[in-house]
């Protein structure tokens, strides 16, 4: 009996996810553009069992290459939603469609953040207040009295895979990165962090002058420990960058560096990134350039800080292959 | 046109009957009035626990009728047409239809059927394209093989073939179905009904509901008595309460309107008409316990059981 009935649960949750199959259509491929073409996050709400589906679709979504953070709903309309930036996406969890997170969608889409839903409920409030309608309905429930949702859930479940794993195709995310992204516990999280959250600012940036010479600058470098100098103007312009990299080769070519400035041997024009830009892209701009370090800049291009590849990934957890 | 009906708890609405015999129209429409605001639709004048199937035609329309100043424009309609045969279900629809024009033609019915009572698998996608042209109002089957048993030759099928329902899917006038029977079938039925996303699929069987329940809701009889108690269970099951769900006390609550409508199920659950008009009278909210058919007597065990275990629920009156 105990075995009929495990079986018949089974035989429900698998017939929920085989009906969504034939509905898949041209609303997924939205979704999947309108996540892939965001330079923000996706920021996942829901609540009950769908916020709990919600944090798994995150897990996944951060470590397939999508920067995803998760918003409870109640505590965003207590302040959380603070965290919520234009360039993101919103993904709603509800499997009714009625729940508090319909206040949440309403507010965000006041802001102009675009809205996918996934739900069971196309009539619903939430479908009704949503840019993509994912439907997530099944036809039954496997718990007696709905005490738990059973089939909805892992309806729910596989579509967010279904999501990532779009996603990270359309990336063309590859083994390499898969590696990338799992050295430690908490990598995916920090890499939905925005820059300003991991970059070094203030005195602990080696800013010096194109005047100063090598032999000075070489202990402003040994002393910041980030293997770099920044070399600004008067304004706090940024002009070059010098690494550790360059200096070796800077060695291999003259005899006598001792006596260069930095404007001399600097790499002028350097790659950049904005505060305000994530994590993951500032790992992108790396990975693409092969370098470990990047300035951040505002738009007049005066100097902010700077970040480098262990602040992205933790000291020690990650090196590239 | 095609309105899909709403999920969630459909009433199986049963028919107070007058000394005569015939709808007391002024209990059923205090009955409907007592429950509309707590049930998301009304299903009105079902051949089995509304009786129709011993009531003359006048008389289900009458219900119609009736139901239609019960509901007024709050609550969605269902009405069984299934007739004793093609001609008489098509007569039903036909002046369904003509009473519908004349008094409410904006408002949302639905029709329910049950094929299988007098007409086989075979033919039955033209049939109800045929019957579809008598009507711009959806459809909604039943698949009721006891009911169907009741009726008709023991060699004939009492279950819509899936295969036959993956033929019917395509028309689109049919937006549901309500669901007696195994749950295999249920999920071979949903497999052939899959291309269609908002097709409701209603258990008719309340035990089955409780068990593993239907996302589109249920079509349930019990909730003539609790329908509280059944709104609850309901909305649990369609997620309605997802945020409240993580609440020990929600749950502890839902359970114990699960038990109190599973002890009630088990009491009606032999004659449902019977025992449910008995004690809705019991609780003071029918005149009489009337049924159809005087065949239908509870025996004094019965009754004194049934007491005791309204008394347990504090719900006579």
């Amino acid at each position: 009996m105990v075995i009929k009935e495990a079986q018949e649960v089974l035989r429900i949750e698998a017939e929920g996810i085989l009906a969504m199959i034939d509905r898949v259509g041209p609303e997924f491929t939205e979704a999947v553009e309108l996540i892939y073409s965001s330079s923000g996050r996706v920021v996942v709400t829901g609540i009950g069992k769908s916020g709990i589906v919600g944090r798994k679709i995150v897990a996944t979504l951060n470590s397939t290459g999508t920067p995803a953070v998760s918003l409870h709903p109640i505590e965003a309309l207590h302040g959380d939603l603070g965290m919520v930036t234009s360039a993101d996406i919103l993904l709603a969890l509800s499997h009714s469609g009625e729940t508090e997170v319909n206040e949440v969608v309403s507010i965000v889409r006041g802001l102009g953040i675009k809205v996918i839903a996934m739900t069971g409920n196309l009539e619903s409030t939430l479908a009704k207040n949503s840019d993509i309608i994912l439907d997530v309905g099944v036809a039954r429930e496997a718990c007696p009295l709905g005490l738990a949702p059973t089939a909805s859930t892992t309806a729910a479940t596989a579509m967010g895979d279904a999501l990532a794993v779009a996603l990270l195709n359309r990336r063309q995310f590859n083994s390499d990165d898969f590696k990338r992204f799992h050295p430690g516990g908490n990598l995916g999280e920090r890499l939905s962090l925005q820059v300003k959250e991991v970059m070094t600012k203030g005195q602990r940036v080696p800013r010096v002058s194109g005047q100063t010479l090598l032999s000075e600058a070489l202990q402003v470098m040994d002393k910041s420990k980030l293997g770099v100098l920044l070399i600004v103007d008067e304004k706090d312009i940024l002009k070059g960058v010098f690494t550790d990299g360059d200096l070796r080769r800077c060695l291999t070519k003259n005899k006598n560096i001792r006596q260069m400035t930095l404007r001399q041997v600097m790499t002028r024009k350097p790659k950049t990134i904005s505060e305000n830009q994530l994590a993951v892209e500032a790992l992108e701009i790396m990975q693409s350039h092969e370098i470990t370090i990047l300035p951040i800049v505002e738009p007049s291009g005066r100097l902010k800080g700077v970040v480098h590849l262990h602040a992205l990934l933790g000291k020690g957890k990650f090196r590239f292959d | 046109m095609n309105n899909y009906p709403p999920r969630g708890l459909i009433v199986n609405l049963i028919t107070p009957l007058n000394e005569e015999g015939q709808p007391d129209q002024q209990a059923l429409t205090w009955l409907i009035r007592r429950i509309r605001n707590k049930v998301s639709a009304i299903l009105a004048g079902s051949l089995r626990i509304g009786e129709a199937h011993s009531l003359k035609l006048d008389d289900r329309l009458a219900i119609l009728n009736e139901a239609l100043t019960g509901v007024g424009d709050s609550s969605p309609l269902f009405f069984e047409i299934t007739g004793s045969s093609e001609a008489e279900t098509i007569e039903l629809l036909s002046r369904a239809e003509t009473l519908l024009k004349k008094r409410n033609p904006d408002i949302d019915v639905y029709y329910l059927l049950t094929p299988l009572i007098y007409h086989s698998n075979r033919n039955l996608p033209d049939h109800l394209k045929d019957l579809g042209k008598g009507t711009n109002r959806p459809l909604i089957l039943s698949n009721n093989p006891v009911l169907v048993r009741k009726f008709s030759s023991a060699i004939k099928h009492i279950n819509i073939r899936t295969s036959v329902l993956k033929k019917i899917s395509p028309n689109e006038q049919v937006v549901g179905l309500e669901f007696h029977g195994d749950i295999s079938r249920a999920l071979n039925y949903q497999r052939a009904l899959k291309s269609r996303g908002n097709f409701r699929f209603y258990d008719g069987d309340e035990s089955n509901f409780i068990a593993q329940p239907s996302s589109s809701g249920l079509i349930s009889c019990g909730a003539n008595l609790l329908p509280e108690a059944w709104m609850d269970v309901v909305n649990s099951s369609l997620d309605i309460y997802e945020g409240k769900r993580m609440y020990p006390d929600h749950l502890s609550h839902i359970w114990q309107d699960g038990q109190m409508v599973r002890r009630l199920y088990a009491l009606y659950k032999p004659n449902p008409p019977v025992l449910l008009k008995k004690s809705l009278e019991l609780m003071g909210l029918i005149p009489r316990a009337r049924t159809a058919s005087s065949e239908e007597k509870l025996s004094a065990q019965a009754l004194a059981a049934l007491e005791a275990e309204l008394e347990s629920f504090n719900l006579l009156n």
